[in-house]
């Protein structure tokens, strides 16, 4: 019920919803294929497994919105993984090491941020450049997997708190953050900044700053990613985020963020990479040969793709034919 | 009190301003003339810190104020309005509005209520009250600039440089602006009030300044100068009458080159026919979206299929690219999103759909040019840095290459100076003479009036609420004609035309 009254709020009439039906499409797919798939262990491990590329997602999404784009958020996470691991093998506590770890992924988007929005680099090229350095820098610290973590993060993050599982409050962590960030007045202006830096500029908005704020919240959303990540697998891995920087931005875009900037929110993003964890779930729980794996969820993300083009499509057109009317009565009298 | 002293600043090759002084009480609305290129928009630039100046000063009541950036001059109390306009897409009319100025509790949080009150009220002031929660992308142009000017007043400063803000208003929103430019008056505002329109500066302003080659020629008291001294002193020569051109006349016994039985007006579920003469130019006249832009729109494909005849023969248009293969052409007063490239050179924008052929294009093109008296320094260089009226006349040369069939023009003058706007009605005229037929919406009554009387081979019709109420030929084309068959006084007016 929280749920419904939830999506009525943040998805009817936003670009989000193409991602929650498809979200719930597949979730009705896999019950047949996998019985039990509803089920509250099913569906806590399944979130678990992907909290780190929903944390992500969040950040891209803000990113996007902010007009720019960040590819070095997995780079970041593989950083911040080796860093973490390290710190605990060094004997820190991990009370200290995780709001370290939090903090250097915050301060890497941060300087992302002050190279696209203050020194005006193209933020596809500056974040390709620093996701390398993050990627060398992962490599050295931590050349092998290995490592572990504290007992006491594992069991946190495999429990729950209040009934709720653990991993969700890392979800509401950057959830959270930009809520609050858009019930400020900087909400508009970031939306505002995004889609049209010029405007925006001649109506006294700040824009680096705006952009900054996005660079900076996508690290730390990284940073709270990593730390679900390293609790729920326990160890080190310099290769671990790889593929997130694809994941998320496509996470984003699925979930009704536009690439122009200025439209869409992470609500939308956070089912797009639900959606995406769903796809390898199905594809792995339905006894594919594995050489058939790669291809079949491709052909699901595509089909999904078009799904949603063709439903924001047709709502487009309706509200175009609503708005006519509207205007018509406007000017009626 | 707001006072330029030599203000200075220059564009590339071009000189925008030289020595530009100028001074402004409390309490004054004081009008800016100018050509386009005279330098009025990088005065209020400057002011509005938009623009940085190459030298020159800005006094606030005697002391010297240094603007770096809109955010200075917003400090300073000065608020500008911008003809680009500083609307962005992707908000609604609430946040567009508030977007400058949004009203916060503890300096941090949004207060969605008072934000509300606010936009409530300024928008019922300027009768957009139902478009609160519009998204802007959908809105019609001339609410879009309503909304410029509102979200400039509820920022509440001492200045107000508002940019020909009232070059896509209608009557009654003019009539609006001018009640409120009253109170801000009254409340002791200062304001630089740019415009093209010589009724809205005896109308609305204490006292002109004349622009010329960026210099601030004279600065008068409204009454003191005629429109026809204010004409020659901002051309700086005698300003021409609009002679009257003799037409074809053999319209008469021609067939129709395009023929459309039914354009749906959608906003009101009406539909209205059209039949267009060969040189036949139709100047289309109404209040503000009465469905004037629909018939030019629809017929260039931009509205979906529509069946129409051309020279008698049924074609189905879907889409521009099919209008403009037919032989259409169509020319936006919106420039900045529909007219040009802006990336690109004049050479290039001029090329676009003309059949100046690559080699040999740079001598084509200057011909070209120069035959609709375009001011520019090279071919090469970008569009943009030419004045508005210049890039309207480089859109519309785009075409005169092609000979086309038929011109559909939507507001094509639209934030254009009276010389410029006078060459483009002979650049039209010349091409009607060599057969294309035009048929043109303008939001400005006189200038239909004007371009009319081009040709003898010329009419107007009036739209009403998505039908066409009135049409008007020869002698019976005046000013005071459309605006009695714009605004019906009771069921069944208009002249009993159809």
């Amino acid at each position: 019920m929280a749920l419904a009254r939830f999506l009525a709020k943040n998805v009817k009439r936003t670009t989000a919803l193409p991602a929650v039906l498809l979200f719930f499409t597949l979730l009705t797919v896999n019950f047949f294929i996998m019985p039990g798939a509803l089920s509250r262990s099913f569906l806590v491990s399944f979130l678990n497994t992907n909290t780190a590329v929903i944390c992500l997602t969040m950040g891209a999404s803000v990113v996007i919105i902010a007009g720019g784009i960040d590819i070095s958020l997995g780079p970041m996470v593989s950083v911040a993984n080796v860093m973490l691991i390290k710190l605990l093998a060094a004997g820190t506590h991990y009370s200290a090491a995780i709001p370290l770890t939090v903090l250097a992924t915050t301060a890497m988007g941060l300087l992302n941020g002050v190279l696209v929005a203050v020194l005006r680099g193209s933020s596809l090229l500056t974040t390709f450049a620093a996701s390398t350095v993050y990627s060398g820098i992962a490599l050295l610290v931590m050349p092998v997997p290995g490592g572990s973590v504290a007992r006491e993060m594992t069991a946190f993050y495999n429990g729950s708190l209040l009934g709720i599982p653990a991993t969700v409050f890392f979800i509401l962590a950057p959830y959270v953050v930009w809520k609050a960030f858009k019930r400020t007045p900087h909400g508009i202006r970031l939306y505002a900044a995004g889609n049209n830096p010029a405007k925006a500029y001649s109506s006294a908005v700040n824009v680096p700053a705006e952009k900054l704020f996005a660079f900076g919240f996508a690290g730390f959303s990284a940073g709270i990613g990593t730390v679900a990540l390293t609790s729920s697998i326990g160890s080190g891995d310099p290769l671990i985020g790889a593929q997130m920087s694809m994941m998320a931005i496509s996470a984003a875009v699925i979930g009704g963020v536009s690439l122009s900037g200025g439209y869409g929110d992470i609500t939308g993003g956070i089912f797009g990479s639900l959606f995406l964890g769903l796809i390898t779930v199905i594809v792995l729980s339905s006894n594919i040969s594995s050489f058939l794996q790669q291809f079949v969820s491709g052909v699901i993300l595509l089909l999904g793709m078009i799904g949603a083009m063709l439903f924001t499509m047709r709502r487009g057109e309706k509200a175009r034919r609503s708005a006519d009317r509207g205007g018509g009565t406007a000017h009626g009298e | 009190m707001l006072r330029f002293e030599n203000i200075s600043k220059t564009y590339g090759q071009v000189r925008a301003l030289s020595n530009a002084s100028l001074a402004v009480a409390g309490g004054e609305i004081r009008g800016i003339l100018g050509g386009n290129g005279s330098g009025k928009s990088t005065l209020v630039k400057i002011a509005g810190g938009t623009v940085v100046p190459d030298s020159g000063a800005i006094y606030l009541d005697g002391a010297r104020t240094a603007i770096g950036s809109p955010k200075d001059a917003k400090k300073a109390g000065i608020i500008m309005t911008s003809q680009e306009l500083s609307i962005v897409p992707n908000l609604t009319v609430e946040e567009n509005l508030l977007l400058s100025r949004f009203p916060a509790r503890f300096g941090i949080l949004s207060d969605a209520r008072r934000a509300r009150r606010l936009s409530r009220e300024m928008l019922d002031r300027l009768e957009l009250g139902h478009r609160i929660d519009s998204e802007v992308a959908g809105l019609p142009e001339n609410e879009l600039y309503l909304l410029e000017f509102g979200k400039a007043l509820i920022q509440d400063g001492d200045i107000l440089l508002l940019d020909e803000i009232t070059s896509a208003l209608y009557d009654n929103n003019v009539a609006v602006v001018r009640s409120i430019l009253r109170e801000c008056k009254a409340a002791n505002k200062t304001i630089l009030f740019i415009s093209h329109r010589m009724e809205e500066l005896y109308s609305i302003c204490d006292s002109v300044t004349v622009m010329r080659n960026g210099e601030a020629v004279g600065t008068f008291g409204i009454a003191e100068k005629n429109e026809n001294e204010l004409l020659t002193l901002m051309a700086g020569q005698v300003c021409p009458a609009s002679g009257k051109v003799s037409g074809t006349g053999k319209a008469a016994d021609a067939r129709p080159v395009v023929e459309a039985d039914s354009i749906p007006i959608r906003q009101y579920r009406k539909s209205v026919s059209i039949k267009v003469m060969p040189g036949e130019i139709i100047g289309v006249a109404g209040l503000q979206g009465h469905g004037q832009s629909e018939i030019v729109r629809t017929l260039h494909g931009m509205r979906g299929e529509v069946s129409i005849r051309i020279a008698g023969r049924p074609t189905t248009i879907r889409s521009p690219r099919q209008a403009v293969r037919h032989g259409f052409a169509f020319i936006s007063g919106d420039r900045q999103t529909e007219g040009v490239f802006k990336e690109h050179s004049v050479g290039d924008n001029l090329a676009v759909v003309g059949e100046l052929a690559k080699r040999g294009k740079a001598a084509d093109a200057r011909k070209a040019l120069d035959a609709i008296n375009v001011k520019y320094s090279g071919i090469f260089q970008k569009l943009t840095s030419l004045s508005g009226g210049n890039q309207q006349k480089v859109i519309v040369g785009r075409w005169t290459s092609t000979d086309p069939l038929l011109i559909l023009a939507d507001d094509p003058t639209k934030g254009i100076d009276v010389r410029a706007r006078s060459d483009l009605h002979a650049l039209f005229a010349g091409m009607a003479k060599r057969g294309s037929a035009l048929v043109m919406v303008s939001s400005d009554d006189n200038e239909l009036v004007s371009l009319c009387a081009h040709s003898d081979n010329s009419r107007v019709i009036v739209l009403y609420e998505g039908g066409i109420v009135a049409t008007l030929r020869g002698m019976d084309i005046t000013r005071d004609n459309i605006i009695a068959a714009a605004i019906p006084q009771k069921v069944g007016a208009g002249d009993g035309a159809r």
